[in-house]
């Protein structure tokens, strides 16, 4: 297995940086920028949360150069986390609906 | 009690066996053990998301009016705190790696005071809630809307939980710092070290969640 990590450089650190400030600010004026409703907001924010949250777990906890059994521990939770979140966001939309199943 | 145990034997390519007497400080099982520890840690912070994703769903309007109370400011430059603090987190380890011990040291250092900083900030941001009579079971609170109560009782659950993993990410960077000065991290042996960098992403990745979830949802009156 290679797990060794001696591909990272200081270059590779400071450009994830910058892509990350840059992400943040984005953060920051998406809704001076472009307004919307609470779910466009939500969607919006998630969003650039996925796409930092990718950039961190790639290269700065450097799973891009991990051997696969670590990316499938990550794979493996964040499955898990999934089906938590769709059963129970099949409750929280179908609650007291006719074909509710949980009731 | 004297433990018995069954000696673990290797063989070679031509067949010899070999009693296994050390795994060279087992750098893939220090990681993979850590990598598992992080997979309880994002079933604990998923879980608490999953309970604030299910109550923004049933009551979002009073979510956004309860989130237009927090001190966006204040969230932000914390935000920019924590995001530089895992640079400089990444770099001690780089350095480490190519033994510049010093440099090392001096990166973990600049970790540690941004952690305290953004613990700081977090006290004054949790010291305004309080002292607008909003905290847990308070009477300001308990007249809110049940959406507003959920919101804050999330708020001070969620960034509380956070909170204390930067205290024991402070603690483990001192403890790291103490290992670097007895040699027990060096250039080859860095295992540790990178351990408590990952610990850092992880402190950070919440992060990164908790706050569009709870400070930038306030805009979502606007329209």
């Amino acid at each position: 297995m290679s797990t060794l990590t001696h591909d990272m450089t200081a270059d590779m650190y400071f450009k994830v940086f910058v892509a990350l400030i840059i992400l943040t600010v984005i953060t920051f004026l998406q809704p001076y920028v472009i307004p919307g409703t609470i779910s466009d907001t939500v969607v919006a924010q998630l969003f650039i949360a996925v796409i930092k949250a990718t950039l961190i777990g790639s290269y700065y906890m450097h799973l891009k150069y991990e051997a696969p059994l670590f990316r499938y521990i990550v794979l493996m939770a964040l499955v898990v986390l999934a089906i938590f979140f769709i059963i129970t966001a099949s409750d929280a939309i179908f609650r007291n609906e006719s074909f509710d199943l949980f009731q | 009690m004297t433990e018995t145990t069954t000696p673990e034997i290797v063989y070679d390519k031509q067949g010899n066996a070999h009693e296994v007497v050390d795994f060279n400080n087992d750098y893939i099982g220090a990681k993979l053990g850590f990598w598992l520890f992080l997979f309880t840690e994002l079933m604990l912070f998923g879980a608490m998301f999953l309970v604030f994703c299910f109550f923004f769903y049933r009551h979002s309007g009073n979510f956004v009016i309860a989130s237009g109370n927090l001190n966006l400011i204040l969230g932000g430059i914390n935000t920019i705190v924590l995001l530089i603090s895992t640079y400089f987190m990444g770099m001690s380890l780089l350095n480490i790696k190519q033994n510049n011990i010093e440099k090392s040291k001096k990166m973990i250092y600049i970790t540690i005071v941004l952690s305290i900083i953004f613990l700081t900030i977090k006290y004054f941001e949790w010291m305004a809630e309080i002292h607008h009579g909003i905290y847990p079971d308070s009477q300001a609170l308990n007249a809110l809307s049940q959406g507003e109560i959920l919101f804050f009782g999330l708020y001070f659950t969620m960034t509380g939980f956070h909170g204390i993993h930067i205290i024991v990410g402070i603690g483990v960077m001192l403890w790291a710092i103490k290992l670097i000065n007895s040699k027990k991290i060096t250039n080859e042996k860095y295992v540790v070290l990178e351990n408590i960098a990952l610990y850092w992403d992880i402190v950070h990745l919440v992060w990164v969640f908790l706050f569009p979830l709870f400070y930038m949802i306030s805009f979502g009156g606007a329209a």
